[in-house]
């Protein structure tokens, strides 16, 4: 029974622990390769494989990650409230908001939507950049905690459901969207890819892939990425 | 007396040459003490990292509140559990857990600065909880080992209010009344035997729970985007709950 409802369960998050080595360059398919077949003379298709290989960052490197991230975060808050900033922030508000902790009286929505998929797309940069998953949860949460406690109180004090969903919820979901995108990535089907992108969007980044081109976009009128890829 | 003037100037230059070597090597010095530091700071982490445990699940709760002296109601709710843990050693495990559920009450009547206020559905809690688990490793079959856990807790529960009008005769709509609690949560569970993090052990448990408002305030709500704290109570008041818990998931890292 228990191993039936793990199965359910396991299959339902698509949490197949990816045991292939695969990576996110070209490899030959080797049954193709190996075959004794009158096929193997043909010019051999290269497979194209999506994963995470990892890598072994040193310290000064992962500080120089964190640093980016933060500067962003600085970026992103004011562009996506732009309301909530001009009407609420200020730098007294800093002042007073800075070493709070509070329960934010937020609708549900908010923190257990907006914060915790937020939290999962951090966790993903830090997947695509080549972080193992309990690192990439890590960095998540130190990123997070640097935005509660020294961004966002430009308008509000920090929040402890925002602290601690943003990392756990936010890696549980990442590791979720995570399996999808790279099932749907693999499939070969250029509509699954698209929306194994879309739900996925650090695969994008010239440092995980290097094969699509992103270009911000912030004009006086719009604010966005435009996207540039090749399938 | 020049000879000997440019003789202590070039003395003069070659030591000031020596002391900024002395401080280049001082610098490196300290330099590389920070790097060890750091690195030594990595290896830590590192060995905490194999530490870390990742757990979430569904939770059915049965909750009951009692608003003020003479009301109460229990509540049937849902929701979802997640715990990050290190486990200290084989016995022992320092975790923090968060409980979340939604539920509807329509029976719970408040008294508030000198209000009637009357829930009207949506009743959302939110428990953060440090716990210690302990692990006794008295296995009952060869799958799963029973494990006791306990700690103070921290939560925030919003009650949704049915329209009122304040003292001063204003209509108010889409308010909630939230109340913050302190209390604490103890429980028994049982999880599977296998090694973390590659099998996605399973879990249940039932858990207990009591709390107390130390804070409670009335929001106003009408703004999805932004909810405003009207007022707010800080004094000890009669509302108080208990929480009774199943939790059934699975380790993810």
């Amino acid at each position: 029974m228990a191993t039936f409802v793990k199965m359910l369960a396991v299959s339902f998050f698509l949490l197949l622990p990816l045991k292939v080595p695969l990576f996110a360059q070209e490899k030959t398919d080797q049954n193709q390769a190996n075959s004794p077949t009158l096929e193997s003379l043909a010019p051999v298709q290269p497979k194209y494989h999506y994963s995470y290989p990892l890598k072994d960052y040193k310290a000064r490197e992962s500080l120089a990650h964190l640093g980016w991230v933060y500067a962003l975060t600085w970026i992103v808050y004011p562009l996506t409230q732009p309301d909530t900033v001009i009407n609420k922030g200020s730098f007294s508000n800093y002042r007073k908001n800075f070493g709070q902790l509070v329960f934010d009286q937020d609708e549900p929505f908010w923190n257990w939507f907006v914060h915790p998929l937020s939290g999962s797309q951090l966790y993903l940069l830090y997947r695509s950049l080549g972080y193992d998953r309990q690192q990439a949860m890590g960095m998540g949460f130190i990123s997070s905690t640097l935005f509660e406690f020294t961004v966002e109180i430009y308008t509000e004090p920090a929040s402890v459901q925002d602290l601690y969903q943003t990392p756990v919820i936010g890696t549980i979901l990442g590791i979720g969207i995570e399996n999808l995108s790279l099932h749907l990535l693999n499939s070969g089907n250029s509509v699954s890819k698209f929306f194994g992108h879309l739900i996925n969007p650090a695969t994008l980044f010239w440092f995980y892939e290097g094969k699509v081109i992103s270009t911000p976009i912030i004009s006086k009128d719009k604010t966005g990425l435009l996207f540039m890829a090749e399938f | 007396m020049n000879k000997y003037l440019l003789l202590t100037a070039f003395i003069s230059f070659l030591s000031l040459g020596s002391l900024g070597a002395a401080q280049d090597e001082k610098k490196g010095q300290f330099k590389q003490f920070l790097q060890d530091q750091t690195d030594s700071l990595v290896d830590e982490v590192h060995k905490l990292k194999d530490k870390l445990e990742l757990r979430g699940g569904v939770s059915l709760v049965h909750r009951r509140v009692n608003a003020s002296f003479f009301t109460q109601d229990d509540i049937k709710a849902f929701g979802f559990q997640t715990a990050i843990a290190i486990r200290a050693s084989p016995r022992y495990e320092l975790n923090v857990s968060s409980y979340v559920h939604f539920g509807k009450s329509d029976e719970l009547e408040f008294e508030f600065a000198g209000m009637h206020l009357f829930g009207d559905g949506r009743h959302e809690t939110v428990v953060i909880s440090p716990q210690l688990k302990i692990i006794p490793g008295l296995a009952i079959q060869t799958k799963w080992y029973p494990y006791f856990f306990a700690g103070p807790s921290w939560s925030l529960q919003a009650q949704k209010l049915k329209p009122f009008v304040d003292l001063a005769g204003t209509n108010r709509v889409e308010h909630k009344i939230t109340f913050e609690s302190v209390g604490a949560v103890f429980g028994l569970g049982f999880e599977e035997k296998l090694p973390a993090g590659e099998n996605h052990p399973l879990f249940f448990e039932f858990l207990y729970s009591y709390m107390r408002a130390y804070k409670i305030k009335l929001v106003d709500a009408s703004d999805f985007i932004e909810v405003n704290t009207i007022t707010a109570k800080d004094k000890q008041s009669p509302i108080n709950g208990a929480i009774f818990m199943f939790n059934f998931g699975m380790t993810f890292l």
